[in-house]
């Protein structure tokens, strides 16, 4: 049935059309005889009002321009980020030569302890450093020292002496001794057998009554010590206690902890650490220089510049050296030949008579070469490390450190590049590359733009709408609102909105869409105001009257016959809002109130130049984007203004 | 006449009413998160210099704002308060609100004067000569340079300005109000005001700038309007000579919207410049405004909105009535 229905139709369409160009030729055939009248109605092209529009429109020279700059702009910011290579987060790299520390090198401030006996020596062990000063003090000791020794480390001091010293503390007696320079031993000499109450009795122990009676005779005569059987016992008070006393046996000195702020470099940097070769070759050092260790033979070398431990094949396995050498990460990876040429500069530095000579020196030595432009380390083809000849130079710091510098080549961020081919636009403060964020940042502003707007115009369309079309009551109360809206200020408002999101941290991609949320609802009363205005008018002719007779429903007159009828004046404000959206925007972006950091939009890539120095150095950044801005907004207006004039012609003037 | 003013004023009251209703709504609404906050970093700021505590600083908010009454009855406490002219104390500037206004207000008046008289001084010939030379290349430089005014956005304008004539050229300062070793007291009247008015100068070429295209759009629109009229066409049947239809018949008629606009405008003067006070830092009304709101500062913030509406409503009052008062036809319908 429909079929031949259309079958019909179609049918009738053609025989229209034979019937139209049979007249068209029969005219053309006339026109060959005699010119065409004045007033036929075949010199009169008749258009449809879209291509009326389209041509009016076509005509305008400003409106094309901007229909074109927008246009690139569009393909630009929404097509080129799919062909550009970078994104707009990707940070840049780039090599140079920076001036960066290479190697340091100081004294040891602490000690490296050899524990060798750990449970007599734990109490003691954190205050070798105390011990070790008042050793180098001559044994002389200030009443300071002594008090907090006594009172809050629980030490009793008993003999002095350049030499060494000696001492209680809780349940044992040391003695500690210098054995050499910057070598020190802790002998553990006696530990606790009993206890002792001041009056003289034994609490604890097991003693004869006859040595118990010598304890109380030596306790009551005041003295610190006494001999037994052959044996010496000494008494240690406890501390916090009056009345008791812990009674040691005093015995031979055994070995507690060597402590030493002498450093040991690896001649073979393959080869891992050796705690207790390092431990034997340091008990050897100042004695016999000679030592066995895991059955091996190994002799101290103490001839040269720097002492060496040999083995027995005569091979150096470990240099002994006054300073601490490492690189500047602090690990133990330089080798034995730059360490002992560093020690010597700084050797040299630390006796020179000269102020500038102290706090500066300088050698050359072969370090491994880099590649310019990767920074990683240069190979041979045999895997090997490459090395160059650089001058090192080594300066004192306040510290007393040294630090050793070279010219390194350093993988860096490549921030403020100027353009260059693979950055077109050069690189920002961040090492982004300029032109990609600004082609993320368009679509961001574009995007902006096209939401509010649209919001606004859904709620403009819709209240002016219904406002326009009721009229009385109605019209006054939405009227009265847009009234309130019209008067409060976007940008304070913005900018409230704005510091409280900073303060509460909303992240970036939220704080966008409350944006564009918050411009929409703040910018709807000149949408409404035109629709109404135009509503107020249209609603009063006959197509309406005809709509309502029809007996259309209310919903389908306002948005079916009168809103399509303020579309004209509907898409000339909405396009000159546009750029009035992306204009706030961009200025709320740069005030930093907008969209923040690291996510692109044109107003913050303004902003994260926005200091003099940048202002003026970095004009390739800042430059291009405000133009951009400017003429995305031109272009709105161009278009704006040639759509309005090609709508309503009378309205041209 | 006179009922008209009173009815468009009693309006206007209204309006300011809910205005400030949903503003306060607003900052009453604020997390309180938000609010806590601010005072507590209020409190640590002062704190060295013996200023108020944290609770001090809360409880100063809830007895000014009424935040502890619920949104109504708050509102209806500030209201009152304010409208004694009582806008509290600014917890940025230590001082009364309204004292700062006064403080600050002259700054953005005079910048907005100059740049009000140079921009009508520019844009109204301008904008007549193009409508007079309709589609001529001049015709076309006008649009063409008051649309791009328009488009033009300020910090962009002010950036450009700072580099050319600062930085390249080292005219003028980049920032500030007075010179850096320049003392005010130390000087003479006429040395301040020198000092001052070379501050003053690339803020104001800023605003002419951001602000022209429109005026000078609306002039031509008009001009064009007047001079496709009936009576223009009578004029120039008589014989009048052009000078006298364009500058005499055409002119008048074309300053009727014109000078109704212009009033509109007039009590924007004192909502001063926010944008360009914040690039140059000019302590205007705006730049201070700006600085308070980024910084959390309630009731001066309350105070700068509630004068935006005032001045937006007058402005639209003043235009209304300018309008009757113009033009004649007004005032018989």
């Amino acid at each position: 049935m429909a079929d031949e229905k259309n079958n019909n139709v179609n049918l009738l369409n053609e025989k229209l059309k034979q019937r139209e160009q049979e007249e068209l030729r029969s005219k053309a055939g006339a026109d060959e005889n005699e010119p065409m009248k004045l007033d036929d109605a075949a010199r009169v092209k008749v258009l449809s009002p879209t291509r009326l529009v389209i041509k009016r429109f076509l005509r305008n020279k400003l409106a094309i321009v901007g229909l074109v700059i927008l246009v690139s702009l569009f393909v630009m910011c929404f097509l080129g980020p799919i062909f550009y290579p970078y994104g707009q987060t990707q940070k840049f790299q780039t090599t140079t030569r920076l001036n960066r520390d290479y190697a340091n090198c100081g004294e040891l401030t602490q000690f490296t302890k050899y524990v060798m006996d750990e449970a007599s020596t734990k109490d003691v062990n954190y205050y070798v450093d105390t011990f070790v000063n008042i050793i180098d003090a001559k044994g002389v000791i200030d009443e300071n020292t002594r008090k907090t020794l006594s009172t809050i480390r629980d030490v009793n001091y008993y003999e002095e002496g350049a030499e060494g010293i000696t001492f209680a503390s809780g349940n044992y007696f040391y003695d500690m001794k210098k054995l050499g320079d910057k070598l020190y031993m802790l002998y553990v000499t006696g530990g606790q057998v009993g206890e002792l109450d001041l009056m003289g009795g034994v609490v604890s122990g097991d003693f004869t009554e006859e040595q118990a009676k010598q304890f109380s005779a030596a306790v009551r005569g005041k003295k610190d010590s006494v001999v037994v059987d052959g044996v010496e016992y000494r008494f240690i008070s406890i501390a916090g206690s009056k009345n008791k006393a812990v009674l040691a046996q005093y015995a031979e000195p055994a070995e507690g902890i060597l402590a030493t702020k002498l450093c040991f470099d690896r001649h073979d940097l393959t080869v891992p650490e050796d705690k207790g070769l390092e431990e034997a070759a340091l008990r050897a050092l100042y004695a016999d220089k000679k030592f066995t260790y895991k059955g091996e033979n190994y002799t101290i070398d103490t001839e040269g510049e720097e002492r060496l431990v040999l083995n027995s094949k005569g091979e150096t396995v470990y240099g002994i050296s006054e300073f601490s050498i490492r690189d500047y990460t602090g690990q133990d990876s330089l080798s034995i030949e730059f360490k002992s040429i560093m020690a010597e500069t700084v050797t040299a530095m630390m006796n020179a008579e000269d102020q500038e000579a102290r706090r500066t020196g300088s050698f050359t030595f072969s370090v491994p070469q880099l590649d310019p432009e990767t920074g990683e380390r240069n190979l041979d083809e045999n895997g090997n490390l490459i090395l160059s000849e650089e001058t090192i130079n080594v300066e004192r710091k306040n510290t007393g450190e040294y630090i050793a510098k070279y010219d390194q080549i350093t993988k860096v961020y490549d921030i403020y590049a100027s353009p260059s081919w693979s950055h077109i636009l050069g690189t920002d403060g961040d090492g982004y590359d300029v032109f990609s964020r600004i082609m993320y940042g368009g679509r961001i502003s574009l995007m902006v733009g096209f939401v509010v707007v649209i919001l606004e115009t859904i709620l403009g369309v819709i209240m002016g709408g219904i406002a326009g079309f009721f009229g009385g009551v109605v019209d006054t109360i939405i009227m009265r609102l847009v009234d309130i809206f019209y008067c409060i200020p976007t940008m304070p408002i913005m900018i409230i909105i704005a510091s409280v999101f900073d303060k509460l941290k909303v992240p970036t991609y939220e704080r966008l869409l409350w944006m564009m949320a918050i411009l929409g609802i703040l910018g709807w009363s000149g949408i409404a105001r035109l629709v109404r205005g135009q509503i107020l008018s249209l609603r009063e002719q006959e197509f309406m009257t005809a709509a309502e007779a029809t007996g259309l429903k209310t919903s389908r007159r306002i948005f079916k016959h009168l809103v399509p009828n303020v579309m004209p004046q509907l898409i000339v404000s909405m396009t000159m809002g546009l750029g009035g959206v992306i204009l706030l925007e961009s200025t709320l972006s740069y005030l930093g109130l907008g969209v923040k950091h690291p996510m692109a939009t044109w107003g913050n890539m303004i902003n994260s130049v926005s200091t003099i120095e940048a202002m003026k150095s970095y004009t390739y950044i800042w430059i291009p984007v405000g133009v951009l801005i400017c003429l995305a907004v031109i272009a709105f207006n161009f278009v704006g203004d040639g759509l309005r004039d090609a709508f309503d012609p009378k309205m041209k003037r | 006449m006179g009922k008209f003013i009173v009815k468009r004023l009693l309006l206007c009251v209204v309006i300011f009413f809910f205005a400030m209703f949903l503003i306060y709504t607003l900052i009453y609404n604020l997390p309180s998160s938000y609010v806590e906050t601010t005072a507590r970093e209020l409190a640590a700021a002062t704190a060295k210099q013996g200023g108020k505590t944290y609770q001090e600083w809360l409880e100063q908010l809830n007895e000014e704002y009424g935040m502890n009454k619920g949104v109504v009855k708050g509102y209806f406490t500030w209201l009152s308060n304010a409208l004694r002219g009582d806008f509290g104390d600014s917890w940025k500037w230590n001082m009364k609100c309204t004292d700062k206004f006064a403080a600050v207000i002259w700054n953005s008046f005079t910048l907005g004067l100059i740049s009000f008289i140079f921009e009508i001084i520019i844009a109204i010939p301008l904008g007549v000569i193009a409508a007079k030379k309709q589609y001529s290349i001049t015709d076309y430089t006008v649009t063409c340079v008051s649309l791009i005014g328009i488009s033009l956005p300020t910090f962009f304008v002010a950036t450009v300005l700072k580099l050319v004539f600062s930085v390249k050229l080292g005219w003028f300062d980049i920032i500030g109000m007075h010179s850096r070793d320049f003392i005010a007291h130390m000087a003479t009247g006429w040395e301040n005001f020198a000092d001052l008015a070379k501050h003053f100068v690339l803020p104001a070429i800023t605003l002419i700038i951001v602000s022209i295209g429109g005026l000078m759009r609306y002039t031509r629109t008009n001009m064009l309007e007047v001079l496709n009229a009936d009576y223009i066409r009578t004029a120039r049947a008589k014989g009048l000579s052009e000078a006298k239809v364009v500058g005499y018949h055409a002119f008048r008629n074309t300053l009727i919207p014109v000078v109704t606009m212009l009033g509109g405008t007039l009590p924007g003067l004192f909502a001063g410049a926010m944008i360009t006070e914040t690039l140059f830092a000019i302590e205007g009304i705006g730049y201070i405004s700006y600085t308070s709101m980024v910084g959390g500062d309630i009731p001066f913030t309350m105070f700068y909105l509630s004068l935006m509406s005032v001045l937006t409503l007058l402005g639209n009052l003043i235009s209304d009535i300018l309008y009757a008062v113009v033009d004649p036809r007004v005032r018989v319908n």
